[in-house]
């Protein structure tokens, strides 16, 4: 592993826990956005998917550029999120990642597998309207990153520290129609001598309820299109108290999605992430795309 | 049992005039929901003349018998927020665990959820509004549905429906308005179900408007 894999990979360690609490902490019917609804399947369920993540293109200043060492990442990540009601306004619950990272260069390949870092979360209720065929809803959230994950060598799988987030999430269903918006600030502490810059993240989402076109007697199977922006703005990270001018950055994704609903307990859904902003700081890696396929049960 | 209750409410309409105050007629009305039958003891027994009022109840309960009985045949609640179906396991989950009602049917486009009431059970309407607020939405009106007979009780105009369990005391509109000859029918009658006011924990009886009523057919009338 050279210097300069260190450079460009280390910032990528948490690149990568930057865009995973966003995707695997929704809970709703958006599939990369959170949702302030949460009953029934987002309410007291488990909900896991496979995400891909793949990043081959080196960027400086957010212009691509030859990489003379080829090198590409491919991360997928397999969250278990666990979401429990308490009150029909307050939810507590925790995510717990598997991951799996490999990369490929000239210099050779490496790859490593394991448990990442666990997130725990308590999201409250705090905005209701509720009138016929129709709601809308505010909630609140906090979370913990626990350091869970090792976070020794290039390939890391946790950060090594404990990090803090707060979030606000709308949103508002009529009839065949959802519109979701969110915003994150994740305050990252450090963990020796690396401190990862704060993260603001914002999402939203617009949903579509394709079939059944009339909705009567519950349950009936369903299927749900989805058009999300998925945005990540990170802030240079310092090590040792010096600023490297290589990581952080902004990143925006287009996110279409579809979702099967078959029944009272379960669900499927797939969504592809398609960069239309990748601005990191310095020489990075660029994401080229990044896809998921998960599935929601409700098990209480 | 209850066509006794039922008939010794007649029997104290009759007492109406000698007893004077309404609070009293409320404590009559509340005695035929077997449920609160104790809480209505309570307030009796702290006033001497309700005292003689349900001597009067009791000997009139075994002395009459009625032949007309009803029933609720649905109840459905308008529930707002039901707007999404991957939400709505919930409320059926919460809905199912009422006691005396069965086949919550649930349906999205209209925004209700309608049950059935089961055997000789009474329909807890708190209960009801309870369970869609437990289940994370918003409980409005209760509409109820079934064949009962319309009477004149300590002059208030009520209709005691399936066996006298149930017992509305009827709010003034123009359906009612409509039925004023009509007293002491049976009728088919479709009505809304008003909350119980929150400065209210004594009283057991409900308020119903009724929406539609109608002189029940012989069919619908059980013997």
């Amino acid at each position: 592993m050279t210097i300069l894999q260190e450079r460009l990979l280390a910032p990528l360690v948490f690149c990568l826990f930057a865009i995973l609490p966003a995707a695997s902490s929704a809970q709703g019917p958006p599939i990369n956005t959170d949702t302030p609804i949460m009953l029934g399947i987002e309410g007291r369920g488990f909900r896991s998917f496979l995400k891909v993540v793949r990043m081959d293109e080196l960027l400086r200043d957010g212009d691509e550029i030859p990489d003379l060492m080829d090198r590409s990442v491919t991360v997928f990540m397999y969250p278990i999120a666990l979401p429990y009601n308490l009150t029909p306004t307050t939810q507590i619950g925790v995510i717990a990642p598997f991951l799996t990272k490999d990369v490929e260069s000239n210099a050779g390949d490496d790859s490593r597998s394991g448990f990442g870092d666990a997130t725990v979360f308590v999201k409250k209720l705090i905005v209701q309207v509720d009138r016929r065929l129709e709601t809308f809803r505010v909630a609140v959230k906090a979370s913990a990153k626990l350091p869970t994950g090792d976070d020794e060598g290039a390939l890391a799988l946790g950060t090594g520290s404990f990090d803090y987030g707060f979030s606000a999430v709308a949103g508002w269903i009529k009839a065949r129609w959802g519109l979701y918006g969110e915003t994150i600030y994740v305050i990252n502490t450090s963990d020796s001598g690396v401190d990862f810059g704060d993260r603001f993240s914002y999402n939203t989402a617009i949903g579509y309820r394709l079939l059944p076109k009339r909705y009567t007697r519950y349950p009936q199977p369903q299927l749900n299109l989805f058009l999300e922006l998925n945005g990540n703005v990170v802030g240079r990270s310092d090590i040792n108290g010096v600023e490297n001018p290589d990581s952080g950055g902004a990143i925006l994704f287009l996110s279409p999605g579809v979702q099967y609903v078959g029944g009272r307990r379960w669900l499927i859904e797939a969504s592809v992430q398609v960069p239309i902003l990748d601005e990191p700081n310095g020489t990075q890696l660029g994401t080229g795309w990044a896809a998921s396929l998960g599935t929601r049960l409700l098990v209480f | 049992m209850t066509a006794s209750v039922r008939s010794a409410c007649w029997a104290i309409e009759q007492f109406t005039a000698y007893l004077h105050g309404v609070v009293f007629e409320d404590i009559f009305l509340g005695l035929a929901r077997s449920p609160d039958l104790f809480a209505g003891w309570k307030g009796i027994a702290m006033k001497s003349k309700t005292v003689v009022a349900v001597a009067t109840l009791l000997a009139a309960s075994f002395a009459m018998v009625s032949t007309a009985v009803a029933q609720i045949s649905t109840v459905t609640v308008r529930v707002d927020g039901l707007a999404c179906p991957f939400c709505a396991y919930s409320l059926e989950k919460h809905i199912k665990a009422i006691d005396g009602t069965k086949d919550p049917v649930i349906n999205i486009e209209q925004g209700i959820v309608t049950l059935t009431p089961v055997g000789d059970k009474t329909v807890d309407f708190d209960a009801v509004r309870e369970a869609v607020k437990q289940a994370g939405f918003t409980p409005r009106e209760i509409v109820v549905e079934g064949v009962g007979r319309m009477e004149t009780i300590g002059g208030r105009a009520t209709l005691i429906a399936e066996d006298g369990r149930e017992l509305f005391v009827l709010a003034a509109n123009d359906v009612l308005a409509g039925l004023e000859e009509g007293r002491r029918e049976v009728v088919t009658f479709r009505g809304t179900v008003a909350p119980r006011r929150k400065d209210d924990d004594r009283s057991t009886l409900r308020t119903l408007t009724l929406l539609s009523a109608t002189p029940a057919a012989k069919g619908e009338v059980k013997k």
